[in-house]
């Protein structure tokens, strides 16, 4: 199990590289909640199982539908990403 | 304006004084009792918690509490339930204050717009919306309703009922008015603070728990951390709702 919890966190800790260096904001989101949701995976695997629900309800779901209807709401306002 | 600037400024720190004395008067106390800083661990919340045992399933008359305050307190099956609507309840109430502060400033700073782009979406997402809402609400009901017996509770049970509320913006154009929210979310904050003024009155401390416990471990025990996960749940839940209706809703 120790070896598990260790890929995991490692892939974690790619993840969280990836979203720094990714060049687009859309693309960025999407690595973020899909590294929030290996961490609700990591929490579930360390047995905090209440954490974890509240990370995959919170941190990958409501987070990463704010995160896009910002970005859409500042598109119709006029911002563009590639300026 | 400028005139009473100088008047709020004397107010706090006459204010900051007094939270100083009393800050000191609690850490130098001489008293006999215990203390702020004092280590001794029986007289703590995990040691009564990590002697506590919930007996053999097998005989129902020994799942009972059997070290702290029976009858009311250590309910709970969950330990870190107990923990934190219990023991800890101011914290959790902070917390959620937080949260109304959150979904405030969303509701202050967010305009209403009209949506621009008109298309509708595809029959296989209006069918299946409405059966993922109606799952994702149940299972945010179990997950709080069953806060005192499993992980989880208000919050998380509360943001997945939220994203219920969530995914119909998928699916359809929807107005958002937040009075439904408004009324929801007022009266559940008016509910905490009233289990905490009851625990006042009949316990002696703020939002302790007055309720009989019953079993251990059964569904229907710990009455008042049910109930005030319940509210917990309600209040989140129409917090979340309203940040997400002030991001996507319609004029």
């Amino acid at each position: 199990m120790i070896y598990w919890i260790a890929a995991v966190g490692i892939f974690l800790f790619l993840g969280g590289i990836t979203v720094i260096f990714q060049k687009s904001i859309k693309n960025a989101v999407i690595t973020f909640g899909i590294v929030s949701i290996t961490s609700s995976l990591m929490f579930a695997m360390m047995k905090a199982y209440d954490v974890a629900i509240t990370e995959a309800s919170i941190g990958a779901v409501l987070t990463t539908a704010l995160f896009f209807w910002t970005i859409k709401r500042l598109e119709e306002e006029g911002y563009n990403e590639k300026k | 304006m400028r005139r009473n600037e100088s008047l709020i400024h004397i107010a706090a720190f006459l204010l900051v004084i007094g939270l100083s004395a009393v800050l000191y008067a609690v850490f130098t106390d001489t008293r006999p009792g215990l203390k702020a800083l004092d280590a001794s661990l029986k007289e703590r919340v995990s040691y009564h918690y990590l002697l506590k045992t919930a007996g053999n399933p097998a005989q129902p008359a020994e799942r009972k509490v059997t070290v702290g305050k029976s009858g009311y307190e250590d309910g709970s099956a969950n330990i870190v339930t107990a923990i934190v609507v219990d023991y800890r309840a101011l914290d959790t109430l902070g917390e959620v204050l937080v949260l109304f502060a959150a979904s405030a400033g969303v509701g202050l700073l967010m305009s209403k717009r009209k949506r621009k782009i008109e298309t509708e979406a595809s029959p296989i997402v209006t069918t299946a919306v409405p059966m993922i809402m109606l799952f994702a609400v149940v299972v945010g009901l179990y997950i709080i309703f069953h806060g005192h017996l499993s992980p989880g509770g208000g919050f998380p049970g509360g943001a997945i009922i939220a994203s219920a509320y969530m995914i119909q913006f998928l699916a359809f154009r929807k107005k958002f008015s937040g009075n439904l929210f408004k009324i929801l979310e007022s009266l559940a904050g008016l509910g905490i603070l009233g289990m905490g003024l009851a625990g006042l009155y009949t316990e002696g401390s703020f939002l302790a728990n007055f309720l009989p416990t019953g079993e251990l471990g059964a569904v229907f025990s710990a009455a008042g951390i049910m109930i005030l996960y319940a509210l917990i749940g309600i209040k989140v839940a129409s917090e979340l709702s309203s940040i997400i209706g002030h991001f996507i809703g319609e004029k």
